[in-house]
């Protein structure tokens, strides 16, 4: 059964993700609390963790290799990130229920969103595979984004969709043994059992900084892809390698979790802002340009690049060009947006 | 045996210690030319046999290059096709040196015939570069080339006329291929300054600068030649032509010199210290 017109909600948030957490500890004190935080910090544990209060008050930490990133409180419509500075005043209770999720970096940066992202609209519909499938590519080529959650007895997924035609949609699937992200596209529905599903729509501001770092994550790969396969064409593969080789050691030599070879960049790296990531970023850039440019030349490099950019579609040029191409001293890369 | 250098310092060392052999190589040239200190037999024996040597070598570089790459690739294509343009040079030389150390004074013949031919073997090369580089449609391919071929056809035909109808008259053989060269030589630098201006600053521009290089000393050579500049010097026994005997040999090792640079940076280069 497909529900052709959505059921709209104003004023919505984001899907609670602390609710999948299963509580492990009850009633424990704060004291405890900061003894089980010491425990994920020596096991480097990356996820979400779930903080509730008799009060209804539910707080979410979120870990990555151990240390604590960034504290949510979710109200029934928004959610705060807690300043750094007044963690220890929010933790101070004597009766706190506390659970763990773990998650890779891949769904941490899918939570970051999820937590920080705001919702405009929420649509929920009822909608068959089918149907799923001919609704998810048309959301898929809107300029909003958003978070879709299906929902049926036995499927608990939620898929973000950047829409621009974003090939790609990240997947986050809960079951029973954790959560599970995969990276899909827009037909990501064709794999679900024939049933029916209740599908909510949240849709977001994509001016919003974290769809920027969304946005520029996965705008970049194809174009760093593009511009080594160029190098490639130019230089040779023995060239090519040899320069992912050394923008790879780079990176973590700084401390940045990606691997580029010439299919592009394997970026495990969870950035805390749009700024730090954007600031990653132009450093690859500029490296890129100082390793290549003595074999083809810092001219031809900025040529390569620009050809790059014209060949992506308008939306990602424009995310590459304002973020990264417009700040001084990446290269002169004039005529393209 | 390992020296215990980083790929950096192994590129460095091997270009300064190829810079050196060519200045010492140029320098034994100039004596032999200038001094004559063998006899005169010997002489013009080692004269020659520099020459072929300075084309052997860059030829033998050019394959290094053209080994470098991978069966798929294609700057491999580019340095095939390079790499047999200077083999047939070097036959060239090799050819007309026996013919001169044999015969003395050596009109055109067979050895054009190796000379000519690796024009059309370094046009193939440069076309190959240009598509990588440019890419364009088959349409601004075909209008491209037709234009440039069109503009070479005109100025060869005003060459050879100018040639056959000059006051030093010439066969319409020793026309045909005396006009050719400096159109072609024309040909290779304009597209020389096209890619040196592409990959200027970068390793891949040395060798089409000392193409560009090279280019423009069998430019000079064609015209002195035309012109009846080169006769008149070695007749006048004056430094003209021999200044020019030795740039055509600088000319060679200028473009060795690049085509090295592209291998050193190719097996030596963007690696990890060590």
């Amino acid at each position: 059964m497909t529900v052709a017109s959505p059921l709209l909600i104003i004023g919505a948030l984001m899907p609670d993700f602390s609710a999948f957490i299963p509580e492990t500890h009850r009633n424990v004190s704060s004291g405890y609390v900061e003894t089980l935080i010491q425990a994920r910090r020596e096991e480097l544990f990356t996820g979400l963790m779930r903080l509730s209060y008799p009060s209804g008050e539910n707080l979410g930490f979120t870990f990555l290799e151990g240390v604590q990133q960034k504290l949510y409180r979710f109200f029934e419509d928004t959610v705060d990130v807690i300043p750094r500075q007044i963690w220890s005043d929010t933790l101070d209770h004597s009766s706190i229920s506390v659970g763990f999720l773990r998650l890779s970096v891949e769904a941490m940066r899918f939570t970051r969103i999820v937590c920080e992202a705001p919702v405009v609209r929420v649509e929920r519909l009822t909608l068959a595979p089918g149907g799923l499938i001919d609704t998810a590519r048309k959301w898929s080529v809107e300029p909003e984004p958003g978070i879709v959650h299906v929902q049926s007895e036995v499927i608990n997924k939620y898929y973000l969709i950047a829409g621009h035609s974003t090939p790609v949609v990240e997947e986050l699937s809960f079951a029973e043994g954790g959560v599970r992200f995969s990276l899909s596209d827009g037909s990501f529905s064709q794999t679900l059992p024939q049933t029916t599903y209740v599908v909510t729509r949240y849709v977001s501001n994509r001016d919003h900084e974290t769809w920027h770092e969304h946005g520029l994550r996965l705008a970049f790969n194809p174009f760093l892809r593009m511009l080594l396969n160029r190098f490639g064409e130019l230089a040779g593969r023995a060239l090519t390698g040899r320069l992912c080789e050394r923008l790879s050691i780079w990176a973590g030599e700084n401390g940045w979790n990606v691997a580029i070879s010439s299919n592009g960049i394997v970026n495990r790296q969870y950035f805390e802002t749009l700024e730090s990531a954007v600031g990653f970023y132009i450093e690859l850039i500029r490296r890129f340009q100082s390793e290549a440019s003595p074999a083809l030349g810092a001219r031809m490099i900025d040529g390569i690049a620009r050809d790059v950019l014209i060949k992506l579609d308008p939306y990602r040029r424009e995310l590459l060009t304002r973020h990264i191409y417009s700040q001084s001293g990446v290269g002169a890369i004039i005529g393209v947006s | 045996m390992r020296l215990g250098w980083s790929a950096k310092e192994t590129s460095v060392r091997i270009r300064g210690a190829a810079k050196i052999a060519a200045l010492v190589f140029i320098a034994i040239y100039t004596i032999i030319y200038l001094l004559e200190p063998f006899s005169e037999v010997w002489n013009n024996v080692l004269a020659n046999l520099f020459l072929v040597i300075a084309a052997s070598l860059t030829a033998t570089i050019a394959t290094m290059i053209w080994a470098r790459y991978e069966q798929t690739e294609t700057p491999r294509r580019i340095w095939w096709y390079f790499a047999v343009g200077l083999w047939l040079w070097a036959a060239a030389e090799l050819t007309w040196g026996y013919l001169n150390v044999t015969q003395g004074e050596v009109s055109e013949g067979i050895a054009d015939v190796f000379w000519v031919a690796a024009y059309l073997f370094f046009g193939q090369a440069l076309l190959v570069q240009y598509l990588i580089l440019a890419r364009p449609s088959k349409q601004e391919l075909v209008s491209r080339v037709s234009l440039a071929i069109l503009g070479l056809i005109v100025i060869y035909v005003l060459l050879y006329r100018l040639l056959v109808t000059g006051a030093d008259e010439q066969s319409w053989f020793g026309a045909a291929v005396n006009s050719f060269y400096p159109v072609a030589d024309l040909f290779l630098a304009l597209i020389a300054i096209w890619l040196v201006r592409h990959f200027s600053g970068g390793a891949f521009s040395r060798p089409w600068l000392g193409l560009l290089a090279f280019s423009f000393t069998d430019l000079l050579y064609a015209w002195m030649e035309i012109s009846g500049t080169y006769s008149w010097s070695v007749n006048q026994a004056n430094l003209w032509s021999a200044l020019f005997d030795i740039a055509y040999v600088g000319a060679y090792l200028l473009l060795g010199l690049g085509i090295l640079s592209q291998w050193v940076f190719l097996k030596y280069g963007l690696r990890s210290p060590t």
